[in-house]
């Protein structure tokens, strides 16, 4: 059986390793230049050297994004910074322009080159057009259900990478320029305003407005495919991609850790409690998510209508820096309040969730504490249960 | 520099025309001025019979489920139109490179330099570039060699989604004043809550259609750069006029960098 890779976003090299420790086969993230995400705080060269080493110790792959569509004067140093990319063994790299790709295919032929989502490739004669131009790999539009993937994948010997989790574009992505338009922000250079999520009021052609209760939104909902992980890995995806660069660290982590959970399941032959995953993911998650394209068109269920777009969530706790096995004495560094009597989970990559009302919380001096009250504050707990160093904890 | 405008059911033909541009109805995103199979043929005669240029626009994304259909009216239509403008790269993978010359790619937003441009005039493609490029960058794109063709007038399209946004919104909302037209469209004006531009939208089976508040001008530069063009578009819509602007000519989009220390 086909078992796709399960590609992650980074936007820091804490969250790259999280990924990776809780599941990712590889990852993704922006370098300062050329990538999308502007604002993802992307990765100097020294954090994709330190990642590349990272992730190679793991036996693990690392792309980096060069998804811009650049302009005139965005090609400064794209040799040099292709060539460091060779030297620092990285994987493959994401693009949406033709020339970075054949400046790549021709410079630095080790690295492998995958067509970005931005170009939207949602058929087979592309597939194939970019396949003869030397891409190792398609991304494919958000457009397409699990059935027109399926028919696509059988035409073509192109890998192909289908995005499983996060934020949908409501345009076909690289063909939207409604930020560009409404706030001088290039969505193609990295500028995306999120325009798409935005109110609108509606008029007919005499100018006369014909909504009243509520506004015409056009954003999409997240996506979010534990339903269909089957279907794509039997599509012979070869990889499936969660999307957000700017998501938390336990976002990525309880996110991660449940599609990997579901991708082994599945490829061991175990049924996937899709509703539980669903549930753990809910967990983390501060939008709200829908299946998209997946099943076929879109419904008004896929669409964001009278609603924040995010919905603020505190309920990350901790991570586990320590543990003494002996003692039970477990070092937590702090993320968001908590105190004494809170109900709390742990979980970790190995860890399945476990439940623990807080007792007494210590400062490193073993000077008790009322609360835990301070992000990046390390304090102590006496843990009954074995837990092991970046396990989190959660309220619930 | 070749003019070349949207043909219309009542065209009257123009000498300073150099070709008239058919709409494909079912391939096509323009919104307006598209014509069904058979209404290609007559668009095409007419256009011959005035010894003008012909181009058929068949500029949509194609989808797996579409792409049998879309080849058998690519190859159809191919020998019969002096040149296809196209969108989506399927094209180049079952067009006969023999054919490619009569090929003009417009992606709408991707090709926005010279590099881009000399990858597929490499392959014997000319481009149509992106409408959201300043003065000072399309100077820089004929000066590194570029020949191009670019829109010189009408509507911008901001954005290209599949969702059908007008109908959804109408389902979810329970609005019975928003209706359909008569070819099954819907065509109306967005606001954003906090601009006072109207936004000209349109559904139809192909997607859903954003347009700028504005009528893209850009004739004058046209003129200082004529020895560069190749094809200069005009489009032409039902949208009202309200006012015209050269877009983005004389100002840049922003790049946003996401270090400033580097």
């Amino acid at each position: 059986m086909n078992k796709p890779e399960l590609l992650t976003p980074a936007g820091n090299l804490e969250k790259l390793k999280i990924a990776y420790l809780y599941g990712a086969d590889a990852c993704y993230v922006g370098g300062k230049k050329f990538s999308l995400r502007a604002r993802a705080s992307n990765f100097t060269l020294d954090d994709i050297e330190e990642g590349a080493r990272f992730a190679h110790n793991l036996g693990k792959k690392l792309y980096i994004t060069m998804n811009i569509v650049p302009h005139e004067d965005d090609f400064d140093d794209l040799v040099e910074y292709l060539k460091f990319l060779e030297k620092n063994k990285i994987d493959g790299i994401i693009v949406s322009s033709m020339y970075i790709a054949k400046t790549a295919m021709k410079y630095t032929p080790s690295i492998e080159v995958h067509l970005s989502t931005q170009a939207s490739c949602v058929n087979s004669e592309s597939a194939m057009f970019y396949e003869k131009q030397g891409f190792k790999r398609v991304v494919l539009g958000r457009e397409l259900s699990c059935e027109q993937i399926s028919k696509l994948t059988s035409k073509i010997n192109i890998e192909t990478e289908v995005f499983i989790h996060g934020g949908m574009c409501t345009s076909y992505s690289g063909r939207c320029m409604l930020s560009n338009h409404l706030t001088n922000r290039d969505a193609n250079r990295g500028g995306c305003a999120h325009s798409c999520r935005w109110n609108y009021n509606i008029y007919d052609k005499e100018f006369n407005k014909l909504n009243n209760d509520s506004y015409l939104n056009i954003g999409s909902k997240d996506l979010m495919a534990v339903n269909y992980i089957g279907k794509l890995i039997d599509a012979n995806v070869k990889s499936l991609k969660i999307e957000g660069r700017m998501k938390s660290l336990y976002y990525i982590a309880c996110v991660v850790k449940c599609y990997r959970k579901i991708i082994d399941d599945y490829c061991m032959g175990k049924e996937v409690d899709a509703l539980y995953y669903s549930k753990e993911i809910q967990k983390a998650e501060n939008r709200l998510t829908s299946c998209g394209f997946l099943n076929g068109m879109v419904t008004t269920n896929e669409q964001l209508y009278n609603v924040r777009a995010e919905i603020p969530t505190k309920d990350f706790l901790g991570i586990v820096m320590d543990y003494n096995e002996k003692t039970g004495e477990c070092i937590i560094e702090v993320r968001n309040y908590f105190e004494k009597d809170y109900k709390i989970e742990f979980f970790g990559p190995d860890l399945d969730n476990r439940e623990f009302i807080v007792d007494n919380i210590y400062d490193t001096n073993d000077e008790l504490l009322d609360a835990a009250r301070h992000p990046l504050q390390l304090v102590k707990l006496y843990i009954p249960f074995k837990v092991t160093k970046f396990d989190m904890l959660r309220k619930i | 520099m070749k003019i070349i405008v949207d043909y219309q059911k009542d065209t009257i033909f123009n000498n300073d025309i150099y070709g008239y541009i058919v709409n494909s109805f079912e391939y096509s995103i323009n919104c307006f001025n598209r014509f069904k199979y058979q209404e290609v043929y007559e668009a095409l005669n007419k256009i011959k019979e005035n010894n003008k240029t012909s181009f058929l626009c068949i500029d949509k994304l194609i989808e797996e489920n579409e792409l049998d259909d879309f080849k058998k009216y690519v190859e159809n239509f191919i020998g019969l139109f002096d040149y296809l403008i196209f969108s989506d790269l399927s094209v180049l993978n079952f067009v006969d490179e023999s054919l490619y010359n009569k090929l003009l790619y417009d992606p709408k937003t991707l090709i926005s330099s010279s590099n881009e441009l000399k990858f597929y005039k490499d392959l014997g493609i000319d481009c149509f570039i992106a409408n959201e490029l300043s003065k000072d960058e399309i100077l820089k794109m004929i000066t590194n060699g570029a020949v191009i063709n670019m829109m010189v007038t009408g509507r911008v399209l901001m954005l290209y989604s599949r969702r059908p946004l007008v109908s959804l919104y109408k389902e979810f909302s329970s609005n019975d004043l928003i209706e359909k037209n008569k070819d099954d469209s819907y065509f109306y004006y967005l606001k954003e809550e906090l601009r006072d531009e109207f936004y000209p939208v349109v559904e139809n089976e192909n997607g859903t259609f954003i347009f700028s508040d504005y009528i893209y001008n850009a004739l004058d530069f046209s003129k200082e750069i004529k020895e560069h063009i190749n094809f200069l578009k005009i489009s032409i819509d039902d949208f009202k006029s309200i006012n015209e602007s050269e877009g983005f000519l004389n100002k840049s989009s922003i790049l946003l960098k996401g270090d400033k220390n580097e």
